[in-house]
């Protein structure tokens, strides 16, 4: 690598002595142009970065200083209960946005790629809209409210039904929280994956699609075998951003339950806050992010090589 | 890896694709991109599901109904008083009550001030580094090029929960907790990752043809930049701020830790802090959050078109 930084690149003045100069100079100019980029990145993401794998393995509080302690944290990890509850928790949870992901998103924006009218066109642009100019915690705080037992929509909306028996307090029953946190985001279209699949629906060739026709595929065969893998990609950039979101993503529990009611909703991105800003626990709270984020790499990778993108059909 | 997935064809017209032997890859016919406004280009899809068009049209309305439902009874919730709620639950009741939205006001502008400050400060901070250092990235040659830049495109694979701790204890050595500093700061460093990368594809597009002028001229790759670069990249600084508005209003973990001073909360704290103050007073609570979600609905509409591509960019980004 030494030798080719003196070497100037063809196309460069390749003479010495003083005309070496102005290349110098492009040399400073762009390390210039990159200063301010990379001395923000520095500070405030590459160190942390470092600081989080290096102090997964130390003893760190906020009262403390730093002492090395090997793989202490990790056993602790595997030893804690309510981490071993919050690991199960996030996998539900993951559970039900794959699936979510997998089947309303898709299956509307196919049914909607076929549409032609503007009309329609408009809703669903504003839809989609609507629900990237949302705050998630006005979606958190207004569901928050839906599942208030006595003033809450969720129970007049049964009690005016007449499926009074049903009603009950969504947010404070252990059997019921998690899963009134994943159906607060009824009627289930993500929209960033509908967004990437409508995109992906309207890249496939029309010759395509003529000649499985001309074959005389069913609509359902031509969906499943046609224009399901040529979606690959697309599922797969789908997943990956469902996966690392799951894991990492923890808002919505926090100001909606803060993980209880006892341990119910506890997740570990959860846990790993409270731990580390309510306890102090910097040492542990790193080794959990450590490895919540060495998990998330792992699934990442798999879905990778899982839904590799097809690109003949035979 | 790729968004669009090529398909084979026949080379010749007319035949389908099966007559050919599987396996035997046909060479990629010119692709046009579609227009995505009109779906009269796939004669073929508008067959649909096997569903008539107004079934799937029926179907996207039951869709957006049941999205916009709980906005709706948001709005109708923030205009009622507490006795009107109580006597009314489901429907509108006159006379509208709009009052709530002066009490919400009061209690949210100096939150949303503080919002508009750290994400203003931030969206420019992004704007700058991202040009420089795309425009660096995109057309000035200089050693270490591909590795600085890989190292910064990794920074997208870290999750902010992985350090969040370090950030904490990084941000209260440089005094700058319960700052606004504190906020803007690490918004930019993340934020500006896809900002280089968008502002570098573009740079990167332009001909050198441009920048041998001035160059010729004697002008320096600042000017170059200043003066030719940036005025044609305005679709592209357009939706690199979209997309910083978007995160940095959105975020409530963040500020939620920095910041302890209530006069500096963000409007996202704020919002959270609406039902702590206003418990069981429904109509000023729901008028809160009617007015949260302004800022961005203001921003949308004035940005629509960089919007929607701002978002499509986005998520096609990879």
């Amino acid at each position: 690598m030494a030798r080719v930084w003196l070497v100037p690149r063809s196309g460069e003045v390749t003479r010495s002595g003083p005309h070496l100069l102005p290349i110098a100079r492009r040399w400073a100019t762009a390390y210039a142009f990159l200063v301010p980029a990379f001395g923000l990145a520095i500070v405030f993401a590459y160190m942390p970065v470092f600081s989080a794998f290096q102090h997964a393995f130390y003893n760190w509080s906020n009262y403390t200083p730093a002492t090395f302690a090997g793989i202490q944290n990790f056993n602790a990890m595997l030893q804690d209960p309510q981490l071993a509850l919050a690991a199960r928790h996030v996998g539900e949870y993951a559970v039900f946005w794959v699936a979510m992901d997998l089947t309303v998103p898709l299956l509307l924006a196919r049914l909607v790629v076929g549409l032609r009218s503007q009309r329609a066109q408009a809703i669903v642009r504003f839809i989609f809209v609507l629900q990237f100019v949302v705050p998630i915690v006005v979606t958190a705080q207004l569901w928050g409210f839906f599942y208030n037992p006595s003033d809450g929509l969720v129970n007049h909306l049964l009690g005016a039904t007449g499926l009074t028996a049903l009603e009950r307090p969504w947010l404070g029953d252990p059997r019921t929280a998690l899963f009134s946190l994943m159906f607060m985001w009824v009627p289930f279209v993500d929209a960033l994956a509908f967004l990437i699949y409508t995109a992906g629906l309207q890249g496939i060739q029309p010759e395509v699609m003529d000649a499985a026709a001309i074959d005389g595929a069913s609509r359902l065969r031509t969906f499943l075998e046609v224009e399901l893998p040529l979606l690959f990609g697309q599922i797969r950039l789908v997943l990956v951003i469902a996966v690392t979101t799951v894991l990492s993503n923890f808002t919505t529990f926090l100001i909606m339950t803060n993980g209880g009611p006892g341990n119910a909703t506890e997740v570990p991105g959860l846990v790993m806050f409270q731990d580390a800003f309510f306890e102090g626990r910097y040492g542990y709270g790193s080794a959990i992010a450590v490895s919540l984020f060495v998990v998330g790499l792992a699934l990442t990778l798999l879905l990778m090589r899982l839904f590799r993108p097809r690109t003949q059909i035979s | 890896m790729s968004i669009g997935v090529e398909a084979t064809r026949s080379e010749r017209v007319g035949v389908p694709v099966t007559t050919n032997p599987p396996g035997v890859r046909q060479r990629r016919p010119q692709r046009q991109i579609p227009d995505a406004r009109s779906a009269r280009h796939y004669p073929s899809l508008d067959r649909g599901f096997g569903v008539r068009s107004y079934v799937s049209a029926g179907v996207l309305v039951i869709v957006a109904a049941l999205i916009l439902y709980p906005f709706v009874f948001m709005i109708f919730t923030s205009l009622k008083s507490d006795p009107q709620f109580y006597k009314n639950y489901f429907g509108v009741s006159l006379p509208l009550h709009l009052a709530n939205y002066g009490q919400a006001f009061g209690y949210l502008w100096r939150d949303a001030v503080n919002s508009t400050i750290v994400v203003g400060a931030t969206t420019v901070l992004v704007l700058i580094t991202s040009c420089l250092a795309g425009y660096a990235f995109a057309r000035l040659r200089f050693p270490g090029k591909e590795p600085l830049f890989y190292a910064m495109i990794s920074l997208l694979l870290v999750p902010f929960l992985l350090i969040m701790i370090p950030l904490y204890v990084i941000v209260d050595h440089l005094g700058l907790l319960d700052t606004f500093w504190g906020l803007i700061l690490p918004y930019t460093a993340l934020g500006q990752v896809l900002g280089i990368f968008i502002m570098r594809t573009f740079f990167a597009s332009l001909p050198e043809e441009m920048f041998e002028a001035c160059r010729l001229d004697g002008g320096s790759e600042v000017r170059g930049l200043w003066e030719i670069a940036i005025p044609l990249a305005k679709p592209a600084l357009g939706t690199v701020a979209i997309l910083t508005v978007i995160s940095a209003w959105n975020d409530y973990i963040w500020p939620l830790v920095v910041l302890t001073d209530p006069g500096r909360f963000t409007l996202a704290l704020g919002i959270v802090g609406l039902s702590g103050r206003y418990t069981v007073q429904f109509g000023i609570m729901m008028a809160g959050y009617a007015l949260g979600c302004v800022p961005l609905a203001v921003v949308a509409l004035f940005a629509n078109k960089t919007f929607m591509r701002g978002l499509s960019r986005g998520a096609l980004k990879i």
